[in-house]
């Protein structure tokens, strides 16, 4: 891989934060101030683009307009996708599974093969979107609560080669700064809250207590749990390609997905924070959207999705776990409620959910976030989400926080 | 068409069984092989038509391969293929060497190829166009160098690799008016007077054993030869064989300047001399031209005194001995003249592929000003790849594949020929129209829809012709009776491009076939429209007409863009 050019962190700058998820890349500083360059085109979903030259640098795509490598369009080779190869485009979406599972991309190019870590790949998107911000200081990335101490390490390595200086936040720990700069006058900073990631890949449920001091304050309440958000969008971009195009082709799923702005104005929409999609990604009318969305979610178990994926020859199995059924998510609601209720810190009163499905609502219009947080604690009084009450990069602005505050 | 000719046995124009002298034809570049040739003023850039089992052509005479165009087979399924012929001068009559699938080989004999109107008369033109490009090429190895964003590709990192939202200001600069680099200006003028100096102040000269005949006191050794010549003057003793004058022949010692690398410095200094005369012709008002002129005046300077500058140049191949090789003066003059003659060789290949190297041109001018119109496209990032080297007139590596511009309305992909063979058997672009063998195909999309019979497909084709308009409008016509028998599921145009007289002049023309509407897919569809352009040189100078191109292709389809995509 070609070496990275070295960063020069800002001088007297305040840290950024960065949380990058597989639809955004955000960054904000501890103020909740992008202070970022105005961006040209609309956002994509963050991914890393391998090198086919010899000397040309690892690169990433956060806006539009994408890179042509692994776009998924017919026109250059370099951009088509075939089933079961990797292409030259390593969507962050896919690389944050691959970090926990140890897995690497591997791509046959036409000049010679390319082979990108997770890890690196990552590094990578956080090194473009810091450099987004043109008076910068040190950097620090949020990490998903779920990642352990081995593919953390290997980040940690990755980040260092290509953006020195930064360092690495748990989302746990950025969410409970972010959430003491953004504390309401009827909140009381030391009651203990519980803290749930609706991720796209992933689910995760935790205790934060503020008052305590160590650096475990954050009790995982139940195993994290395999999210359906990957298969779902998946299968709402077949759908989509097949009203587009009468006859659709390989890679046009995928490049509704990773090559467009149309993954997260579906979610937007989804959510309801959106009434259209972008026209040329129209596909499904938003009203379309919902009620399929809302068909898919009532197959729960989604291994439907999963499957339908499979047969639009995108699906990168190594890239994905299991997704959950019906009876593993009821399992995994009551193991958290036991882990609550096990746990030694009083019962929390309110709740802060992060994620790209935390929004979504359920069949019965009741948000996921709101609806997993009364499943596992009934007396919750407020739920407060990411890009609802609290802002879309909260993650971030905690990430800067906490590298501010050391 | 009555441009078909055969030079192997006459008969049909059946594929016959592999022979000793297989049947060749030569057919204009765009007719297929199998298609009625409409008839029209000539295409002078012209292809050799082989059964398919054909899988290389070389000419025997230096092994060069003819670049493959296409491959077709007719209504009962016999297959054929396409290669490229180069402009070949009046009454040649190229020897050819045929490798065929199964491994074996035929050699034909030279067979005079019909002469074509336009054989001798191409001018600088396309080796000026080939001089730009290297000098693009050199400029891209330099910012190589630099550490921009230029990246080696290929097996060995021979090609570079540029992103065409890079290339576009250079390939802008390195076309515009005067800005032919040549190598003489741009690497060679200042080492050369250092060189040239040296060499001709103080010269390698070799010291040799000579017979003269000098005085007696003088002569140290005498060999046979003397002895003989000695022994045959009258007298007894040799003081009187010596002579009144006391002269004998023998071997003395002198300093030779007449070596083998003091007459290559004389002719290497004369071929420069000649060369920057010329560059001094050709050059812009703007051009840098300094460094040639002061070169010029060194040699002038030199001229009168230096015995070396009057050496006869060496007889016979000349072959760099130890000093030309390995004296930092006589080395550079020798890698000038090496280079001079690659030049010469360039010039000529040039000249010999022009409709290439006019093709490439039109193609990158094209690229680049749909980058310039439409900069905020995924077409930015792609990688433009340029052989240090060309081949067949061709320096654009076949690995170059640009991604789409987006027009707001539309999207449009540009693909070269040589890439038209993946679509063999893609409802996007019909087989007649691949074995017609354009030089580039644009596809023009709508963006919210990537249906085959929504795109609108225009085939370009290049070829070096300035005749009068008629002839450009009949060819147009031609064109667009091709294009209406290749049938396409969406819309089906053509732009043909030729260079503009002396004068500049741009005119254009437009012929379409009797139009012929059809059903495809409940929208209807027209055929065979085909609009010939002549684009001014140099190609920085044709951006309005380029432009004008650019709205025909991106214009919406004749039918109407909402009824095709219904």
């Amino acid at each position: 891989m070609t070496e990275a050019e070295p960063f020069e962190p800002g001088e007297a700058g305040e840290p950024i934060g960065l949380w990058i998820d597989a639809l955004c890349a955000h960054a904000a500083r501890p103020d909740g101030d992008a202070a970022e360059r105005p961006a040209e085109g609309g956002p994509l979903p963050p991914a890393a683009i391998l090198p086919r030259f010899r000397g040309e640098p690892l690169t990433a795509d956060l806006e539009t307009p994408p890179h042509p490598r692994g776009c998924g369009d017919i026109w250059p080779p370099e951009g088509r996708v075939e089933p079961d190869r990797h292409p030259g485009r390593f969507p962050v979406g896919y690389a944050w599974p691959m970090l926990r599972g140890e897995r690497c991309w591997h791509w046959a190019g036409d000049q010679r093969p390319a082979r990108l870590e997770p890890a690196e790949a990552i590094a990578a998107v956080a090194r473009a979107r810091a450099e987004t911000c043109p008076a910068r200081g040190a950097a620090a990335l949020a990490l998903p609560p779920e990642i352990e101490a081995r593919p953390r390490k290997r980040l940690a390595a990755a980040l260092a080669q290509r953006l020195p200086g930064a360092v690495l936040v748990s989302a746990d720990a950025a969410a409970a700064a972010a959430l003491g700069a953004l504390a309401e006058g009827g909140d009381d900073p030391a009651a203990p809250w519980l803290y749930l990631h609706v991720g796209l890949d992933r689910w995760t449920a935790r205790v934060v207590d503020p008052a305590a001091r160590e650096a475990a304050a954050a009790a995982s309440l139940a195993d994290p749990l395999p999210g359906f958000g990957l298969a779902l969008l998946a299968a709402m971009a077949e759908r989509s390609v097949a009203v587009s195009h009468r006859r659709p082709r390989p890679g046009a799923a995928w490049q509704l997905l990773w090559g467009s702005p149309w993954a997260g104005e579906l979610i937007d929409t989804l959510a309801g924070a959106r009434r259209t999609i972008s026209a040329p990604h129209a596909g499904l009318a938003p009203q379309a959207c919902r009620d399929a969305f809302v068909r898919q979610q009532a197959r729960v178990p989604v291994q439907q999705a999963t499957e339908g994926w499979q047969r639009g020859h995108i699906l990168y199995p190594e890239a994905l776990d299991a997704p959950p059924d019906q009876s593993a998510l009821t399992a995994w609601l009551q193991t958290a409620r036991r882990g609550l209720a096990a746990a030694s810190v009083p019962a929390p009163e309110r709740a802060v959910a992060t994620g790209a499905l935390a929004l979504l609502p359920d069949e019965g219009g009741v948000a996921l976030a709101d609806r997993f947080a009364e499943r596992i604690q009934p007396r919750i009084r407020a739920v407060r989400a990411a890009g609802r009450e609290l802002p879309a990069d909260l993650l971030a602005r905690g990430a800067a926080i906490a590298a501010r505050c050391g | 068409m009555a441009e078909s000719a055969s030079i192997g046995p006459s008969g049909p124009a059946e594929p016959t069984p592999r022979a000793s002298e297989p049947e060749l034809r030569t057919v204009p570049c765009w007719q297929p092989p199998a298609a009625t040739a409409p008839a029209g003023a000539p295409i002078e850039r012209r292809a050799l038509v082989l059964p398919d089992a054909a899988q290389r052509v070389a000419l025997s005479a230096d092994g060069e391969a003819l670049p493959f165009l296409a491959a077709s087979a007719d209504r009962r399924g016999t297959g054929w293929r396409k290669f490229e012929l180069p402009a070949l001068p009046a009454g040649s009559a190229p020897g050819l060497v045929i490798e065929w699938a199964d491994g074996s080989r035929t050699r034909t004999s030279g067979a005079a190829i019909p002469p074509s109107a336009e054989a001798d008369v191409a001018g600088e033109a396309p080796a000026e166009l080939a001089e730009r490009r290297r000098g693009l090429a050199a400029t891209l190895a330099e910012r190589q160098a630099a550490g921009a964003d230029v990246f080696r590709a290929g097996a060995n990192g021979e090609s570079l690799a540029v992103p065409l939202g890079e290339l576009e200001p250079l390939w802008r600069r390195h076309h515009a008016p005067g800005a032919v680099e040549h190598e003489l200006v741009r690497r060679w003028a200042d080492r050369l007077e250092w060189a040239i100096k040296g060499v001709c102040r103080d010269p390698r000269t070799a010291l040799a054993r000579e017979r003269r005949v000098a005085s007696a006191q003088r002569i140290r050794e005498i060999d046979a030869v003397g002895l003989r010549d000695l022994a045959r003057q009258p007298g007894i003793t040799p003081a009187e064989k010596a002579g009144n004058r006391q002269r004998l022949l023998g071997v003395v010692r002198a300093e030779r300047l007449a070596t083998l690398e003091n007459r290559a410095a004389a002719m290497i200094v004369r071929e420069l001399e000649a060369e920057g005369r010329r560059v001094l012709a050709e050059a812009g008002p703007d051009a840098a031209t300094a460094p040639v002129e002061r070169l010029l005046g060194v040699i002038e300077h030199l001229k009168p005194g230096s015995e070396l500058l009057t050496l006869a140049p060496p007889s016979g191949a000349m072959r760099a001995n130890h000093v030309l090789r390995n004296d930092p003066r006589y080395r550079l003059l020798w890698h000038a003249h090496l280079e001079l003659a690659h030049r010469s060789r360039r010039r000529a290949d040039a000249a010999r592929w022009r409709h290439r190297v006019w093709a490439e041109s039109c193609v990158l001018a094209l690229a680049n000003r749909l980058e310039a119109r439409f900069p905020r496209s995924p077409a930015a990032r792609s990688c433009v790849v340029l052989r240090r080297r060309a081949e067949a007139g061709r320096a654009v590596d076949p690995t170059t594949a640009l991604g789409r511009w987006e027009t707001g309305e539309a999207s449009l992909i540009l693909i070269e020929g040589r890439d038209l063979a993946r679509f063999h058997g893609s409802p996007f672009v019909p087989e007649p129209l691949i074995a017609m063998a354009p030089d580039a195909l644009l596809v023009r999309r709508p963006s919210h829809g990537a249906a085959p019979e929504s795109a609108v497909l225009t085939a370009l084709w290049c070829q070096w012709a300035s005749d009068d308009t008629e002839r450009l409008a009949a060819r147009c016509e031609t064109a667009a009776h091709l294009l209406q028998q290749a049938g396409a599921a969406g819309e089906l145009r053509g732009l043909l491009v030729e260079p503009a007289g002396p004068d500049g002049s741009g005119e254009s023309a437009t012929r379409s076939a009797a139009p012929r509407v059809r059903r495809a897919y409940g929208a209807a569809s027209a055929y065979g429209a085909c609009h010939g352009v002549r684009l001014p040189l140099p190609l920085a100078a044709a951006e309005s007409g380029l432009d004008a191109a650019i709205d025909r292709i991106v214009a919406a389809p004749a039918t109407g863009e909402r009824e095709a995509t219904q």
